[in-house]
């Protein structure tokens, strides 16, 4: 796949015309962060960010780095644990301190995509797809692969199942992570500036995967640095920085007239 | 020298030598079990579980083997624990070899990526699981050149079972030379013997490289 092709994709999938094809019910809250206080010893990394994600909807956070998006991105599948305030998503609550078994249970239904991709080196593609359901969710060998193979072709990597990770491309690896997230069918999906380790011309291989999921109606919750991405896919623009959310907006406004004096420096910077 | 008479006494050292495949692969085996333990528990959370484990480390590895092989042999009776000369010498064994395995496995462990062991997290899997998929398998190709050098200590060390009669290779190549005074031809015979076996664990290491070959970790 070409940056060239991904562009097509994304001019065919603008987010108004994703909006208009879906008569949405009353929104279902799916993420919602209250509170949410976050330091390493004496660094505030985390400073009472409060983020509300319904279902379907695709939230970009963007920001300098520092700004603390990442980390509010692992407190939702909660490998970062918060000092103080309340996380629940799709109506379970975790206030930080929560055992292991509960904090299993809300990881198998929130995948991550990683900058570094993480493909279990030891594992084939088939074998970094199929490990999780097999494990956590306790598919047959069969079913598992069946269901990761179908994934494998969603994502173009079906007739690289039996390869293993050190003989793919960044952007292939980066498409298997999504693949291997996507078999346990989560309910919402992080994606940690999947793209901010790939090569140039591997971007638009990834953000098309993700353009494409996104206009499934999967519930995307983004870290990502490329504007244009964040734009045309997401339906919601969060801006961080400091630690706090300083504003939230839909793209095009964000983009056009943001309020924050921080956010103007911050568009008129990623504009130049 | 005189290597003709070597004939004669060939089957018993290789008898021999077979004693000592059966006291090095047993030691082998549960020398590698318990060192696995040892180094689960050096990483646990439990202070008192990683300091118990660091004890033992400290006190198995500080200490001469041979000790070790004259305490179990000798001294366990007197606290009521009678064990054949073959028992107590692979005991011994296996414990002074698990200290070292324990930090071999150890070091492995901790060497695996975070990002490998976050991505097991991030699917859900539970703390074993990511040990058993993710971790130990990741381990294997680290851990596998010091655990083969170890393990071809484990065959020259097992000579010092010996001294417990044990009858080996080195027992019984001592109780030949003693007879025929052949000292020279006897023992160079221990040695080539003793030189195949770790050769053969030399070869395995460098196919099993080959096998593990096939990833990279990053």
């Amino acid at each position: 796949m070409s940056k060239s092709s991904f562009f097509d994709m994304a001019a065919r999938t603008p987010r108004d015309t994703v909006t208009q094809r879906t008569p949405r019910a009353p929104m279902k809250r799916i993420i919602e962060l209250d509170g949410i206080v976050k330091t390493y010893g004496a660094t505030t990394v985390l400073n009472n960010v409060s983020l509300r994600v319904d279902e379907g909807q695709v939230v970009a956070l963007i920001g300098p780095s520092g700004a603390g998006k990442s980390t509010l991105l692992r407190v939702v599948n909660q490998l970062e644990r918060q000092q103080g305030g309340i996380l629940t998503v799709d109506g379970e609550s975790f206030d930080g301190r929560d055992p292991a078994a509960k904090l299993a249970g809300l990881r198998a239904r929130v995948g991550m995509v990683f900058q570094s991709f993480n493909l279990w080196q030891h594992l084939s593609v088939l074998g970094n797809v199929t490990a999780g359901p097999r494990a956590v969710l306790g598919l047959s060998r069969d079913e598992a692969a069946q269901r990761a193979l179908a994934l494998l072709d969603r994502v173009g990597m079906r007739e690289h199942a039996d390869k293993y990770p050190s003989q793919l491309s960044g952007g292939q690896q980066q498409r298997v992570a999504i693949a291997r997230a996507l078999a346990m069918e989560p309910r919402v999906m992080l994606f940690d500036e999947a793209t901010s380790a790939l090569d140039p011309a591997l971007v638009g291989e990834v953000l098309n995967v993700m353009t494409q999921l996104a206009s499934e109606r999967m519930t995307m919750l983004v870290v990502t640095h490329e504007m244009r991405f964040a734009r045309q896919v997401a339906d919601r623009i969060v801006f961080m920085a400091g630690g706090e959310i300083l504003e939230q907006a839909p793209p095009e406004q964000f983009f056009t007239a943001p309020s924050h004096p921080l956010a103007q420096a911050f568009v008129a910077t990623a504009h130049s | 020298m005189d290597f003709a008479v070597i004939w004669n006494y060939l089957p018993y050292l290789l008898s021999g030598g077979l004693v000592t495949l059966k006291v090095a692969g047993l030691t082998l085996v549960f020398g590698a079990a318990l060192g696995l333990v040892v180094a689960f528990m050096r990483l646990s959370r439990f202070t008192a579980v990683s300091r118990l484990a660091w004890l033992f480390v400290w006190f198995v590895r500080g200490t001469p083997l041979l000790l070790q092989v004259f305490a179990i042999y000798y001294w366990l009776p007197s606290a009521g624990i009678l064990l054949p000369a073959f028992v107590a010498g692979v005991t011994a064994l296996s414990i002074h070899a698990a200290a070292y395995f324990s930090d071999i496995f150890r070091a492995a462990i901790i060497a695996v990526p975070g990002g490998q062991i976050e991505a097991a997290q991030a699917v859900g899997m539970r703390p074993w699981q990511i040990m058993w998929r993710i971790t130990l398998p990741l381990s294997a190709r680290p851990a596998l050149p010091p655990f083969i050098g170890e393990s071809i200590n484990i065959v020259k060390g097992s000579s010092l079972v010996s001294v417990i009669s044990v009858q080996e290779l080195m027992f019984t190549s001592q109780s030949i030379y003693s007879s025929t005074y052949r000292m020279a031809e006897v023992l160079g015979t221990a040695g080539l013997i003793y030189l195949v076996i770790t050769t053969a664990l030399t070869l395995l290491q460098g196919w099993l490289e080959k096998r593990l070959s096939y990833y990279t970790v990053r």
